[in-house]
């Protein structure tokens, strides 16, 4: 065995360096478009940086092993094992322990994180799905009605979800946004865009037929197109007399009645 | 003595296992996108000028035919067979003009009394026994159904006969689309008009109804 071990070593600690180096340059999915994606995508990044010298450590281990332990001839007899070494058993512990208590803490103040609104005063957007459309509100603009979704980068937002009538998945996978939308309950999530782009919600949950097609366009613009686009939108809803029609901004609607408007309350009682 | 099978009988293996494969997954993923299985019925619109397409449908409360002949549906105007599929060449304007013969229900999003993705904005309307009016907006509480196609932004409010009107009474509704890129485009009546709590089981869920596909090329 003698030469073995630090052979073994670098050639675990170049495969290691090339491992982390097509890590850094490899397109992860999801990007950093928003505050939550940026904070989710460091921490798959970080769960693959320490992971990838243990992973590494196993293959050039079992490679190696194969490779320069093969069998030569005819070899009769049985290898020798070796007796444990409680310096590395221990080692191999408190590495252990270590990494994973590392992980768990980054991953938990990374959720905590990107769980809360990143900032005030909040832009509410309500999100509305049906079988099989989002269209979505703007309290702050009348309670205008869209089929787009248009959001201002750099500006906190919570999206208000909601169905009417099974349970949808509203899902901006690029700023990795995902939350149940859910008839007569009020499901809440935040965002803080960061790049102007044109992306698509898709539903996440089976909901139907036409799952598969429940899709709506989304953009985010400036904070100076996104004002004039929903003071021109509302201009015109209030304009053609659409406004008028829509329900009193709510929260929740309830889909066990044939209509936008909310049953009596004896409807709500379990 | 070597047991092992010879070199050719391990590539024919191998080559019978990726044919396998193969076979394998055209059957789960391609067969049932692209089968025949999926069209119940398929219109190839003539055309009675390469750019502008006219098309008629109906909506009965009943189609009338088939295996659930009491379901609502979008039909062809001989009431004898449902438009799931519909051919359209691109980039051309199709003027839709549907007769509904189905009562007022109000839709569950108010949203959809919008008539958006037209040409023009605006839709014509005929109610029974009335003139012919221009619309933006329809008032959710006369409307019956949707003609929505949402991959190409359109969604127009059908208004519903009322409930005095005789058995044969009809509204007319009247709108242009354009088709843009090819593709497919599936529409339906976002109106929750069938079966079940929300409305949505029955001929909300199943091509030859409430829903089919625009197939533009």
């Amino acid at each position: 065995m003698r030469g073995h071990g630090p052979r073994i070593a670098i050639i675990w600690f170049v495969a290691t360096v090339i491992v982390e180096i097509l890590l850094i340059i490899a397109p992860i999915p999801m990007g950093s478009g928003s505050a939550r994606a940026a904070g989710i995508n460091q921490t798959i990044l970080m769960l693959f940086y320490v992971g990838a010298p243990i992973f590494v450590f196993v293959w050039v281990m079992l490679l190696y092993n194969v490779i320069v332990f093969r069998a030569r001839g005819r070899e009769t007899a049985e290898p020798v094992p070796r007796p444990d070494s409680n310096p590395i058993l221990f080692l191999w512990a408190a590495l252990s322990f270590t990494i994973v208590i590392f992980l768990a803490g980054w991953g938990t103040f990374t959720l905590h994180e990107v769980s809360e609104p990143n900032g005030h005063p909040l832009l509410h957007i309500q999100v509305i799905g049906q079988q099989w459309f989002w269209s979505y509100r703007y309290p702050s603009y009348g309670g205008m009605e869209t089929r787009k979704l248009y959001v201002p980068i750099n500006t906190p937002i919570e999206f208000d979800i909601t169905s009417l009538d099974v349970t949808h998945s509203f899902w901006l996978y690029r700023w990795d946004i995902k939350e149940d939308a859910v008839p007569g309950v009020h499901t809440i999530a935040y965002a803080d865009i960061h790049q102007i782009a044109r992306i698509n919600a898709v539903c996440n949950e089976l909901c139907g037929l036409y799952h598969g097609y429940m899709h709506g366009p989304v953009r985010s613009v400036s904070k100076t197109d996104f004002v004039s686009w929903a003071k021109k939108t509302e201009a015109f809803e209030k304009r053609t007399g659409f406004l008028k029609y829509l329900p009193k901004f709510s929260y929740v609607y309830y889909p066990s009645s044939n209509s936008f408007t909310p049953p009596p309350p004896q409807d709500q009682s379990p | 003595m070597d047991k092992r099978p010879s070199p050719t009988i391990t590539i024919i293996g191998v080559v019978v296992v990726l044919i396998a494969t193969g076979l394998f997954v055209w059957g789960i993923m391609y067969k049932p996108a692209y089968g025949s299985s999926v069209v119940i019925n398929r219109w190839v619109v003539t055309h009675q000028s390469p750019k502008h397409i006219t098309i008629r449908l109906d909506i009965l409360p009943a189609i009338g035919y088939g295996p659930h002949a009491d379901w609502i549906g979008y039909t062809a105007p001989d009431h004898k067979h449902s438009p799931n599929v519909i051919d359209l060449p691109k980039n051309s304007d199709v003027t839709l003009i549907i007769h509904n013969y189905d009562s007022q229900t109000a839709p569950r999003n108010q949203y959809f009394s919008l008539v958006q993705g037209t040409i023009g904005g605006r839709e014509q309307v005929t109610p029974y026994k009335e003139s012919t009016r221009t619309v933006q907006v329809m008032n959710p509480q006369v409307m019956s159904h949707t003609f929505t196609i949402p991959d190409l932004g359109v969604s127009v409010p059908m208004m519903g006969v009322g409930d005095n009107a005789p058995a044969t009474a009809y509204d007319i509704m009247k709108f242009t689309f354009r088709t843009h890129g090819a593709g497919k485009y599936r529409w339906q009546c976002i109106v929750p008009c069938g079966f079940g709590l929300y409305g949505f089981g029955g001929p909300m869920q199943e091509l030859g109804y409430m829903d089919g596909l625009f197939v533009v090329s």
